[in-house]
């Protein structure tokens, strides 16, 4: 009876034990290597800016509406 | 592996205008092992982009955050911030140089008073090969606490500040919560929360001579059986209980206690053995199905040091939650390291329990009219802040532990002179500690080498408890020649085993080692 627990025991620990020990990968970003990052950011927004704009000229206006006199 | 700063506004350059040198100077770093941030006075100008062009922030957030982390900026570093021109710009490369005095920003803001930091424009960072090409692996150290840190910075500034301002220094609800979090983790009923894993032992030995001879102390003839081949934490915390430590062999496979040992030791000195101390060293759990069967026979306690092995298990159960107690360090470079010494006791013992809360807090329930001899040994709160967060990482990082054991194993084997660790089939060993034995007389030479080609290895441990002076002055008995032990003292090797070194380091440290030993 404790021999098919221990056996049943030591199965459970394999499977435990096994599915999170793979190899060790080579960079964590390894899997982002294939993976275009920032295009992976741009999909989450829903509309981009039709040209280009100044990042910081956008801001201190924005600023400037929000707190400005 | 570099620390880089990148500016918003050369992120949302990439994102938003699709600026080629940008968004190519992002997609590469991210391939890199550089560790890459933001400070957290960046987030409202992204944030303004983020709902301008409605970008869904959750995804954006899981996406960025898996390879940005974002520093705080403190006030005492915003009040500094004022006393240069561009005060904005102040603010982000002060908040930077904190965590990274060795960092590079990147941005294109020529003029950025970087503080000494090395400034570079998206476009110089593109034509820098050593930045994106040679990832140069320098000095590879044991842990990098520093890293670990910078890992999961969000989450402990948080609970740092958070507790600073709730000002509950003494006991805090955190000290409970965690207390509780390691009951449960162990599968204990009861947990507390000590100064360190050396008061761990202690009060754990003073309550079990408190309840077992109903006395404050042990006597001095009274022996607690345990390894010469551990810190002295182990054999001292015998010697504070007032007993006498008796020493016996290891099993050189595992570097733990040999139960066999136990038994011999305890047929030679029969009734004056009281309690057995097994430690689960380098994060290996001892044999703990022979050594409770041995202290149910002669009716001895069991007190688990396990200062190295939270996590570890013995036929999936924890170690910690076999013996009358489980002793457990957050000494820093543990495996839950806290910032400072930290320990904490696990148990199912409820008089046990009522007697450690008693001697960690001066020995008394009213601390005015104290019981017992009691200690000054609570866990601070602080502590327990830092470590409730570092928790929720834990066994995710002991596999990490366990895939690097694994590759250094593999690669290990056959190399002349070197015996990889040995794993027990029904232990789940942690590797707090990834130790080889070096053979033929090599290590000290092995351990010399390495480090000077910037390869830190350490010896745990040079000398066995019973060639201390404080053993042989303040008493111990020693079962045995404990020819293991001093075989163990002269081969033992720790390799380099942070979690969160990329694979090419411990590549390096096998290609050392393989030349170095030839």
């Amino acid at each position: 009876m404790n021999d098919d627990k221990d056996l049943v025991n030591a199965l459970v620990r394999y499977y435990n034990e096994s599915k999170s020990e793979d190899t060790m990968k080579k960079k964590s970003s390894n899997s982002q290597k294939e993976f275009p990052f920032v295009e992976s950011l741009r999909k989450t927004f829903k509309e981009l800016p039709k040209e280009k704009i100044d990042i910081k000229k956008e801001w201190y206006k924005y600023l400037e509406e929000k707190y400005g006199g | 592996m570099a620390k880089i700063l990148v500016d918003i506004n050369v992120i949302l350059d990439a994102i938003l205008n699709r600026d080629d040198d940008s968004e190519k100077l992002i997609n590469k770093l991210i391939k890199t092992n550089h560790e890459l941030f933001i400070t957290s006075s960046m987030i409202p100008i992204l944030d303004y982009f983020l709902k301008k062009y409605k970008a869904n922030k959750n995804e954006f957030k899981k996406k960025f955050l898996s390879r940005f982390k974002v520093i705080s900026t403190t006030g005492y570093e915003a009040i500094n911030s004022l006393d240069f021109k561009e005060g904005e710009d102040a603010l982000i490369a002060l908040s930077f140089k904190r965590i990274a005095g060795d960092g590079i920003i990147i941005s294109r803001n020529k003029n950025l008073d970087s503080f000494g930091l090395k400034l570079l424009s998206p476009q110089e960072a593109l034509n820098d090969k050593n930045l994106l090409e040679d990832d140069e692996i320098d000095n590879i150290s044991l842990l990098d606490l520093a890293k670990e840190y910078r890992n999961i910075i969000e989450e402990i500034d948080n609970a740092i500040l958070n507790c600073i301002s709730n000002a509950r220094y003494i006991l805090g609800p955190e000290v409970k919560k965690l207390e509780e979090q390691i009951a449960g983790y162990i599968d204990t009923k009861y947990a507390v929360g000590v100064s360190s894993g050396t008061d761990a032992l202690v009060l754990s030995l003073r309550a079990l001579a408190i309840k077992r001879k109903k006395k404050e102390f042990f006597d001095k003839e009274d022996l607690i059986i345990t390894t010469p081949f551990t810190f002295t934490a182990t054999g001292e915390a015998i010697l504070r209980a007032g007993a006498t430590p008796l020493f016996v062999d290891i099993d050189l496979n595992t570097f733990n206690i040999n139960p066999d040992e136990i038994t011999k030791a305890i047929e030679k000195y029969g009734t004056k053995v009281k309690g057995i101390i097994p430690v689960h060293l380098y994060g290996q759990p001892c044999n703990m199905d022979k050594i409770t069967k041995i202290a149910k026979e002669y009716d001895l306690f069991v007190v688990e040091d396990c200062a190295q092995s939270l996590g570890a298990k013995w036929k999936s159960k924890q170690t910690g939650s076999f013996g009358n107690t489980g002793c457990f360090s957050f000494f820093p470079s543990k495996p839950l390291g806290g910032f400072g010494d930290g320990g904490m006791i696990t148990t199912n013992d409820e008089e046990l329990y009522e007697l450690l809360l008693m001697l960690r807090k001066h020995g008394g329930k009213d601390k005015y009219n104290v019981d017992y001899i009691g200690y000054n040994a609570r866990l601070d709160t602080i502590q327990a802040a830092i470590l409730l967060v570092k928790l929720k990482y834990l066994d995710n990082l002991n596999r990490k532990r366990r895939k690097i054991a694994k590759f250094y194993n593999e690669k290990l084997k056959g190399v002349d002179s070197i015996i990889p660790p040995y794993e027990d089939k029904n232990a789940y060993h942690v590797y707090h500690q990834y130790t080889v034995r070096v053979l033929s007389n090599k290590r000290d030479e092995i351990h010399k080498k390495l480090k000077e080609k910037s390869i830190q290895t350490m010896i745990y441990y040079p000398m066995p408890l019973h060639k201390m002076k404080v053993f042989l002055k303040n008493g111990m008995e020693v079962f045995g020649n404990l020819s293991n032990t001093e075989k163990a003292v002269k081969e033992v090797l720790s390799l380099p085993i942070e979690p969160l070194y990329e694979k090419e380091i411990f590549e390096k440290v096998v290609k050392v080692l393989k030349e170095e030993i030839k």
